[in-house]
């Protein structure tokens, strides 16, 4: 066996010293010479003839301005030619930096938090009339929960029906983010393609909040895939609440649906909404009439209708199961994929706390869980791989449409809204109204 | 009579130091779960030796060894013409978050016990004829943590079981040059080089139903960045100096891999990323200064301010938040410089004592650590062997956490300090 002679390891380091110095050094003084900003001129005709053969990396036109992607060579081409630009990546706040040259993040092709944020903001700005992005509050770490309202005249609050979906109210559900999230851009990207789209969007006000749970979210991704619940420090070595079980009808109703137990994935905190983000969702429902809900989750490929908290089945339980079988067999046309249905207490387990049965007990509103595929824990349990993305959202876009075209044909009238209002809600909502930004 | 009074007096230092009251030993870094975050403290500043941490990390004025290129390159004009230096370092402490570790997926009832044991810093340098330079390589950071191996057996069954490691370090090389202007000013500049890596591994198996859930993450780092220092005698015993290190991207290429397997029916999804990772690190700059307020008494004092609020993350191309703010840290020490006899010749023995006050940059919890420091030097004419130790607690969680490290610096020399 050779001796380790420490003074030849010692030269070797040296050499690898200087040679990293000539690798290192490099790259690093050439990228100082190769930056490049978003710049904005005026979209006048004067400057779209003085641009128009430069071969320029264009962005997009909006609100009377060129977005362009500039080196220091544009700039001081534009500066030859007079035409005056705005340094537009130095006006968006650090939140809001788009960073062009980079895509995907550690969870591939899902979204993380940063990325929804990206993909909203890159949405509104580029659907200005069909498309707003809302703040509905903050997470325990201080994330922001974003709801995107798809309507024409999407910056008036008009007369239609309401239809919200959600998604990522446990963390480890990632397909959860991509189905609402994509069905809001279907939406605008086919507005102008498709009449049936356009008439659904002219008639409606669509809501998608597709991370409920952005610090969990952002939990799963960088420390612990399977995390579940939100992040909240519970005092005795514990995290999380379960979101799922925070909402405020038949909370805590018994420990079979819920847990007591802070360690528990399905504990149901100290209160009803006693989490942020429950209670972001408890507000915007309170600023709203919504005619429908659909929360996202997996895994199963079941459709879940209330109740959960009990074996009862719901007073209006033939018009549930109707709409869930519809919606089954519209998604079923897409790929062939059977989503069974029934009320949740019977189809999966007991769960109380849920949002559905809040949202159906409360204000009586059609109320559907969705767990999206792996059909069986043997199939992928809370993993899908990045190509089935499309087609789960492919199928899931039937029974969305299909929904809000429910509720634009049966929303009330102005009186019967009005007699509803007064009726409801059925229990103790308080009106701390949460001003959106 | 004397040598053995020598003796006692080491004696002496040794007991006081292996007596202090043994700290609840944890994790310095409060909350901070990050890939990045560091075994101890944020505020690293150069890699710190046994003379200069038992003299409460003061280092921008005092050139105990060619550690200093690191610190303040300006110090390396004051050493002798030749010095070759070794120092590593044991480090006792336990972990209280890191990873899954007590951030909720997997939760411990005590802090986990951990040790290291570390070759931390390896240079040369020569000073000839008023130009000094150095070439060293030392270990900045090191990203190793305890294992997590759990089962649950029922019935004699394994039913689950999860494994969680990591490991990781972070080199930094560095060459300098110092330049003697006049007999009371040097100047310094440092090239240095960082590269290192990061692994962590995580395994979920449900033995019974064949699954298995992992999550691998990788990164390979790499970085350039410059440091400076100047020194002015003032006086003949009043001496200071300022550094500085620029801030620099430490980047990283970084792997991704989750992975979904299932032997039974051959599910197999995989989902991986390769991206570029940037790690901000924020401007550093400093003010020293030290005085022989005594014939053999020298007195150090060293303030450090680190912009912490700038620091910024890419992880995977995507920017993350790291809510930190900057802050001010502050080293004082006193080195008393004894000589006694030993085997006919006569050796220095310095004394060393000093105190660190060390904010972290985190925002929440808004925390700081009071750190004591001693330490004893035996210097021969040529060969120099130094002790140091620390012991820290943090003040402003709650959770009163504290680490303590012991420092051994080897040192041949050729030649005067200047």
């Amino acid at each position: 066996m050779d001796k380790i002679n420490p003074w030849n390891l010692f030269t070797k380091r040296l050499l690898f010293l200087f040679f990293l110095q000539t690798i290192f050094i490099a790259p690093v003084i050439a990228q100082n010479y190769d930056l490049t900003e978003i710049i904005s001129i005026e979209n006048s005709h004067i400057n779209r003839e003085k641009i128009k053969y430069l071969h320029l990396d264009l962005l997009m036109e909006k609100d009377g301005r060129i977005y362009i992607v500039a080196d220091s060579e544009v700039m001081d081409g534009f500066n030859g030619q007079s035409i005056p630009f705005i340094l537009e990546i130095h006006n968006l706040s650090p939140d809001n930096q788009i960073d062009v040259s980079i895509q995907g993040g550690a969870n591939g092709d899902f979204h993380s938090y940063v990325e929804l944020e990206r993909d909203f903001l890159d949405l509104e700005n580029t659907f200005p009339d069909l498309a707003k992005v809302y703040d509905i509050g903050d997470s325990l770490e201080s994330r922001n929960i974003y709801a995107l309202k798809i309507s024409d005249n999407v910056l008036n609050d008009e007369d239609e029906a309401e239809a919200l979906f959600l998604g990522c109210h446990h963390a480890r559900e990632w397909i959860s983010v991509e189905v609402p999230y994509l069905f809001g851009k279907y939406l605008l990207e086919n507005y102008h393609q498709d009449v049936s789209i356009k008439n659904i969007v002219d008639q409606s006000e669509i809501w998608i909040v597709p991370l409920v749970n952005p610090d969990g979210l952002e939990y799963s991704i960088h420390y612990y895939r399977y995390w579940r619940k939100n992040r909240r420090d519970n005092g005795d070595g514990t995290y999380g609440v379960d979101l799922n079980r925070n909402y405020g009808y038949q909370w805590g109703y018994d420990n079979n649906g819920s847990s007591p137990n802070t360690g528990s994935e399905t504990y149901r905190g100290t209160a009803p909404f006693s989490e942020p983000e429950s209670l972001a969702i408890r507000d915007l429902f309170a600023q709203h009439h919504f005619l429908s809900l659909i929360s996202y989750h997996s895994y199963g490929g079941v459709i879940l209708y209330p109740w959960g908290y009990t074996f009862q089945s719901p007073d209006q339980d033939a018009l549930l199961k109707d709409l869930a079988s519809n919606m089954s067999q519209q998604m079923q046309t897409v790929n062939g994929t059977f989503y069974s249905f029934g009320q949740a207490s019977g189809s999966l387990y007991t769960t109380n706390g849920d949002t559905t049965d809040w949202s159906f007990g409360i204000y009586g509103i059609p109320s559907f869980t969705i767990e999206l595929p792996p059909p069986s824990s043997q199939l992928g349990e809370f993993f899908n791989a990045e190509e089935d993305i499309q087609p789960i959202f492919q199928e899931n876009l039937k029974a969305a449409l299909f929904l809000i075209e429910w509720a634009i044909q049966n929303k009330p009238s102005p009186k019967d809204s009005q007699e509803k209002i007064l009726k409801k809600p059925r229990s103790n909502v308080t009106n701390t109204l949460k001003k959106y930004q | 009579m004397k040598i053995s009074k020598f003796f006692g007096l080491l004696l002496s230092i040794f007991s006081l130091l292996f007596s202090l009251p043994r700290p609840a030993f944890s994790q310095l870094v409060l909350g901070q779960y990050e890939d990045e975050a560091p075994l101890q403290t944020w505020n690293t500043f150069g890699i710190t030796t046994a003379a200069s941490l038992s003299r409460g990390g003061t280092s921008f004025t005092l050139s105990d060894d060619n550690a200093v290129s690191l610190s303040n390159p300006a110090l390396l004009a004051k050493l002798p013409k030749f010095t070759l230096t070794f120092s590593g370092s044991y480090r006792a402490t336990t972990l209280n978050k890191y990873g899954i570790v007590n951030t909720g997926a997997y939760s411990s009832s005590q802090n986990s016990a951990f040790k290291v044991y570390s070759g931390d810093f390896a240079g040369i340098s020569f000073n000839i004829r008023g130009w000094a330079f150095s070439l060293s390589m030392g270990v900045q950071e090191n990203y190793i943590r305890p294992e997590v191996n759990w089962d649950f057996e029922f019935a004699g069954q394994l039913y689950y079981s999860i494994t969680y490691s990591q490991t990781g370090i972070l080199l930094n090389y560095n060459f300098s040059l110092a330049k003697k202007i006049t007999n009371g000013i040097a100047l310094g500049l440092g090239l240095n080089l960082i590269q290192g890596t990061y692994k962590k591994h995580l395994e979920e198996q449900w033995t019974q139903a064949d699954q298995t859930i992992s999550d691998d993450k990788a990164h390979d780092f790499y970085g350039f960045y410059i440091n400076g220092g100047i020194v002015f005698d003032i006086l003949k015993n009043f001496t200071v100096a300022a550094v500085v290190r620029s801030p620099y991207k430490k980047n990283a290429d970084s792997e991704s891999l989750y992975r979904f397997f299932d032997s039974t029916v051959g599910t197999d999804i995989q989902i991986d990323s390769s991206e570029t990772s940037i790690y901000h690190q924020p401007l550093m700059i400093g003010l020293g200064l030290q005085s022989n307020i005594l014939q053999n008494l020298i007195v150090a004092a060293d303030a450090s301010f680190l912009n912490w609020a700038n620091y910024k993350v890419h992880y995977f191309g995507e920017i993350l938040r790291r809510d930190f703010k900057d802050v001010f840290r502050f080293n004082a020490g006193l080195e008393f410089r004894n000589k006694y006899p030993l085997f006919n010749t006569i050796v220095d023995v310095p004394l060393r004592l000093g105190v660190i006050y060390d904010p972290q940059p985190m925002i929440n919890p808004n925390s700081y650590y009071f750190c004591y420091t001693l330490g004893v030097g035996i210097h021969l004419s040529k060969v120099h062997l130094d002790v140091g130790y620390i012991s820290g607690r943090e003040y402003g969680s709650g959770f009163a956490l504290a680490f303590r490290r012991i420092f051994l610096t080897f040192n041949y020399v050729i030649g005067q300090t200047i």
